[in-house]
């Protein structure tokens, strides 16, 4: 284009604006009238300009539109919607409060979740849980449980009952980001994956982006499971509790200066005997969680958050055996709004996971961790009505303890010993907009530059040929490789550097109000491996920084979805499938040592992963029946080649399917208030079952040791697994105008009492002298109580 | 370490459910099993007594309670040093077993290469091993067994001296395939007396007899894969993946028909340890 028409078009643009009508920007805070807490989500519209915006995670919200006279609706589900008039002349900030429902004397609207779609934006592949839906959820033992409700969307699965964590489109457990008020956990589960560490009542809001993931979140390649804790209630103090089988809650929050500065306080610790027998005074077992939350308001632009939160299990077997593990961080944000266009973030958070164990009868006390130090920068712009750019940097500085050996005993022979400890730094820029180029196509793209710098320590171990794993072609079995000789590098210094190009792209097309198609790409790079060759991760699984023996891993996941909204919003329904493939994904040698290994290199081989699915859900929003159905149908597979002809690799190179692999998954959720007092809530699940090594022969290679011999890594499986679940709410006065408000949960956990297998073990039986399978069901059919209060 | 998962398989199994079902294996031919042992067993009066005993089977299927021995090997172990070749004759018991006749004056030396050659089926298979040296045990002792969760248990204090300026593995033999391996690789201080507390589930009698043999790494990673894949903890929720446990035996006429088992060579040092019921310690 000649230079004269770029002027003309420039000159055009600039003189033909003030023929329209001049634009003004409309923005400010929504929060709940009662608590003055901040709501996410919110949609915001100008029913004139068939336009509108939401609310972002501070419930911040800005849009650009015309000036003269508006109607401006605003809305949430679960409240009631709130419409003003106003005349526009200049940029205003409006804050607005909006009533919950529940609280009028109409039909009570409960608010249904996975909400219904956001029909324009290009966000696809992302589940929104509301805390309510968690709650209604029929759960083991009435141990409300958000990892385990996750399980009942789509594309979510986990490695079984008491598994840990959950897997998303085929990825690993080490490959969900997990985000509690934007600081990472190591760690979602008590127990071993029994329960979750989440308190319900502290959580506000929830969000699982599967694929499409916003470039502002990096680190892990599978999933982001974003969720935010409420930040208090700053007008009036409340209580709020439960007592349960397994444990109990308790949760205040209120202002500490009025209108300014809240704080909210939850503690849930589970009985100390748990599952122990009661009469045995000196062995425990139990778990807690603590969350604090303080929001301070500085004034109009500027707030001020500080979060934490400390979770252990403890195990303790009379003195022989002690065992602790936890997550905790601290977190301390502040939030600036620059003008009515320009939102910030500023966060600092430190998070830590540690593991301990003392084994008397060996004489040792073992400590091992993961800890980072985390600077994230988070700005939004609404740049103009059909823009909003984000951008922003997240710094991460790591510190990987690979375990530490101590004596316990004066007799001990163990020999106090630091597993050589790991240090990084992991960088994240990005940028992303959401721009409508036409009334019906909507695009955000983003672009994340992600780098890990691996830092120098002691013991770097040299290999012959650099390899770490060596292949022993006369036995046919890799071996660890002998180290030829060590260097140290200080820690100043960069021993090995990755940089990474990750783009992330997303469309939406609008054939109209409620009918959208939507595709997606995503790139994700994740520098930060968990050494796990359990079927389900452990506790003192360990973490692994990408370096010169272990690559980055590195995903693309392309998705392409239909949504439709019917009715009114009262039913939703979508349909997506996605193509993921993984590169540099671990896995391990046969009998590899993974625990106290100080050269974990030495028992890793290198492979690569695809998933592909398609995945339904169809939700019914709104009336006294509520609830969704969701099918998955899914492959995930792994192959591990050779790195020669002659090697083998792993099931002969040929690809196999991952540990989590689902065929068909399905799951009914429903709930049905049957009056004010009243409300059943049931779910359904069908899983085929999951793969599983099973033997073919015995043999006896040392005398009275007879061993199975397996046949390839996950050739058979298990029996399907099916389990319908049932429960009962019942709030004595639901009207009363008292403050002391009551609730009781009764619920019935596997009512057919189906024994599903968790896994299928074999061995030999020293009281018949046979052969045996031996199945373990962890849940029958287990009914509870539990007793939630609010004051 | 395996004594973690143990334990927290109790803490699910507590309130999980376990019973035994049928189920449908896949099917595999089977292998040639060789357990093949040279042991110089140390003897009150000082002097060692050189054993060696191969065993030989075939692989059945998983259910199967039927034992398939094999007969009619011909199983040799020579000394690569003198070449001097010992044939390892069938005894008459028909259950696959092997033994040196004592008039062949097989004497079990440190560094020195044995091969073991068994010829089956007009197969040869081979391994070559040197001896591993093993340390006394220096105590035994059966103390009380405090824990609640299992009266029946018995536990008994071990103590042994690592031997000094060299890393160390052994093998603790408590019988009944009850084998438990120790590397002092890493986490030990060298030559140091080491104290363990083993417990036991159940008595076969009242002798208690506890073998330490010398080891190798290689041999410990076998063991720890035996235990790993024959025990309690195989294939459970914190199992790790189960696979085929290769041995250090090959065929040498066709390298992918593997046979299962091992060629050891220890030295052994052994005590026994006289058992009294928990309630009169």
């Amino acid at each position: 284009m000649p230079l004269k028409s770029i002027a003309l078009s420039l000159f055009f643009i600039i003189v033909s604006t003030p023929f329209f009508a001049q634009k003004i920007t409309l923005s400010g805070t929504i929060s709940d009238a009662e608590s003055n807490e901040a709501l996410i989500g919110v949609s915001i519209l100008i029913s004139d300009l068939d336009k509108g915006t939401i609310t972002n995670e501070y419930g911040f919200y800005s849009i650009t539109i015309p000036e003269g006279i508006h109607e401006i609706n605003y809305s949430y589900i679960g409240y009631e919607s709130n419409t003003i008039q106003l005349n526009l002349k200049a940029d205003k900030n409006v804050n607005i409060t909006l009533n919950k429902s529940t609280q009028t004397l109409k039909e009570v609207i409960v608010e249904s979740t996975p909400k219904q779609f956001k029909i324009e934006a290009p966000e696809m592949s992302v589940n929104k849980l509301s805390i309510k839906t968690i709650k209604d959820l029929p759960a083991v033992l009435g141990e409300v449980d958000i990892i385990k409700s996750l399980i009942q969307l789509p594309g979510v699965t986990t490695a079984g009952e008491g598994a840990a964590g959950f897997n998303v489109r085929g990825g690993s457990v080490d490959q969900n980001l997990i985000l509690l008020d934007e600081a990472t956990l190591f760690s979602s589960s008590h127990l071993f994956g029994l329960f979750s560490i989440f308190n319900p009542d502290a959580i506000k809001d929830l969000k699982l982006y599967k694929g499409g993931i916003p470039s502002r979140f990096g680190g892990r390649i599978a999933s982001v499971l974003d969720i935010y804790q409420k930040e208090g209630n700053n007008k009036k103090f409340h209580v709020k509790g439960g007592i349960g089988l397994v444990s109990s809650r308790l949760l205040l929050e209120g202002p500490i200066a009025k209108e300014k500065t809240s704080f909210i306080l939850g503690g849930r610790s589970s009985y100390v005997h748990l599952f122990l027998p009661i009469f045995d005074i000196n062995s425990k077992a139990l778990f807690y969680d603590l969350n604090l939350k303080l929001k301070h308001i500085l004034d109009d632009t500027n707030k001020l958050y500080l979060s934490t939160y400390l979770g252990n299990d403890i195990f303790e077997l009379d003195g022989q055996f002690f065992n602790q593990y936890g997550n905790r961080f601290i977190n301390l944000r502040w939030n600036h709004t620059f003008n009515n266009n320009l939102f910030s973030n500023a966060s600092v958070i430190y998070t830590k996971y540690n593991y301990q164990l003392d084994l008397d009868f060996i004489g040792f006390t073992w400590n091992s961790g993961i800890s980072n130090l985390n600077f994230k920068y988070d700005l939004v712009n609404y740049l103009k009505d059909n823009i909003t750019i984000r951008y922003g940097t997240n710094q991460l500085y790591y510190n990987f303890n690979p375990g530490k050996i101590a004596p316990n005993r004066d007799d001990s022979a163990i020999r106090e010993e630091q597993l050589t400890k790991k240090f990084a730094i992991e960088s994240g820029y990005y940028t992303e907009a959401e721009i409508d180029l036409t009334d019906k196509l909507t695009m955000n793209a983003g672009l994340r530059l992600s780098t890990f710098f691996r830092l120098g320590q002691k013991n770097i171990f040299q290999y012959a040929n650099d390899q770490a794993v060596v292949y022993n072609e006369n036995l046919g079995i890799y071996e660890e490789a002998v180290e030829i000789g060590f260097t140290s590098v200080s820690r100043k210094k960069i021993t090995k550097s990755f940089i990474n190009l990750e783009p992330r792209l997303s469309f939406s097309y609008s054939l109209n109000k409620n009918t959208a198609f939507k595709t997606s790409y995503q790139r994700t790079a994740q520098y930060i491996h968990l050494i796990s060759n359990t079927t389900s991760p452990t506790p003192l699984d360990i973490w692994e920084p990408s370096g010169q023996f272990v690559k980055p891993q590195l995903s693309n996941q392309y998705a392409i979805g239909y949504f439709q909204n019917l009715h009114e919003n009262t039913y939703s329904f979508s349909l997506e499938t996605y193509y993921k493939d993984i590169k540099n994904r671990i896995n391990y040698i046969d009998g590899a040592n993974i625990i106290a290994n100080k050269a974990i290199e030495r028992v890793l081989l290198n492979g690569i992963g695809r998933s592909y699915g398609l995945e339904l859900l169809f939700q019914k929003n709104e009336g006294r029946f509520k609830g969704w159905f969701s099918y998955t149908l899914s492959r995930t597979e792994q192959q591990i080649k050779g790195r020669t002809p002659i090697e083998p690799g792993i099931n002969n190179g040929k690809w196999f399917v991952n540990n989590f692999d689902k065929t068909h998954d399905l799951s009914l959720t429903t709930t049905y208030n049957l009056s004010k007092k009243f409300k059943v809530n049931a779910a359904f699940n069908f899983q085929t079952g999951l793969p599983v090594t099973f033997p073919s022969n015995q043999f006896e290679p040392l005398d009275g040791i007879i061993v199975p011999e397996f046949e390839e890594r996950n050739s058979s499986r298990l029996p399907n697994y099916h389990r319908l679940d049932l429960s009962l709410n019942y709030t004595p006065k639901p009207t009363s105008p008292k403050r002391w408000k009551s609730e009781w949960v009764l619920s019935v956990y596997n009512l057919y009492n189906r024994k599903n297998a968790t896994n299928i073990s074999f061995g030999f039986n020293n009281e018949t002298f046979r052969n045996e399978a031996t199945r373990l069901a962890i849940f029958g059919v287990v009914p509870s109580i539990t007793y939630n209060f609010n004051f | 370490m395996k004594k973690i998962f143990l334990l927290i398989l109790i803490a699910i199994s507590s309130f999980g459910c376990e019973d035994v079902i049928d189920i449908d294996l896949p099917s595999a031919p089977p292998r040639l099993v060789i357990n093949a042992s040279l042991e110089r067993n140390f003897q009150s009066d000082g002097s060692f007594k050189d054993i060696a005993i191969v065993r030989l089977s075939l692989s059945t299927p998983f259910f199967s309670t039927e034992k398939k021995y094999v007969e009619d090997a011909i199983v040799t172990i020579t000394n690569l040093n003198t070449n001097q070749v010992f044939t390892i004759e069938n005894t008459p018991f028909n259950t696959g077993t092997y033994q040196n006749q004592s008039k062949d004056l097989l004497v079990i030396e440190p560094d020195t290469n044995y091969k073991l050659t068994v010829i089956h089926n007009n197969t040869t298979y081979e391994s070559i091993e040197q001896l591993n040296v093993s340390t006394p045990i220096d105590e035994a002792t059966q103390i009380k067994n405090t824990n609640n969760f299992d009266e029946d248990e018995f536990a008994i204090e071990i103590k042994y001296t690592d031997i000094p300026n060299m890393t160390n593995f052994y093998v603790f033999d408590f019988g009944w395939g009850n084998l438990q391996s120790i590397n002092h690789e890493d986490f030990f201080e060298d030559g140091k007396q080491t104290p363990t507390t083993q417990f036991f589930e159940e008595t076969r009698g009242d002798v208690f007899r506890i073998r330490l043999l010398g080891s190798d790494k290689r041999f410990n990673n076998y063991i720890n894969a035996l235990v790993q894949l024959s025990g309690e903890t195989s294939n459970g929720p914190f199992s790790t993946v189960p696979f085929k446990a290769k041995g250090n035996i090959i065929n040498t006429n066709n390298p992918e028909d593997f046979p299962f088992g091992y060629f050891h060579v220890n030295e052994v040092y052994a005590i026994d340890v006289n058992l009294v019921p928990n309630s009169e310690l």
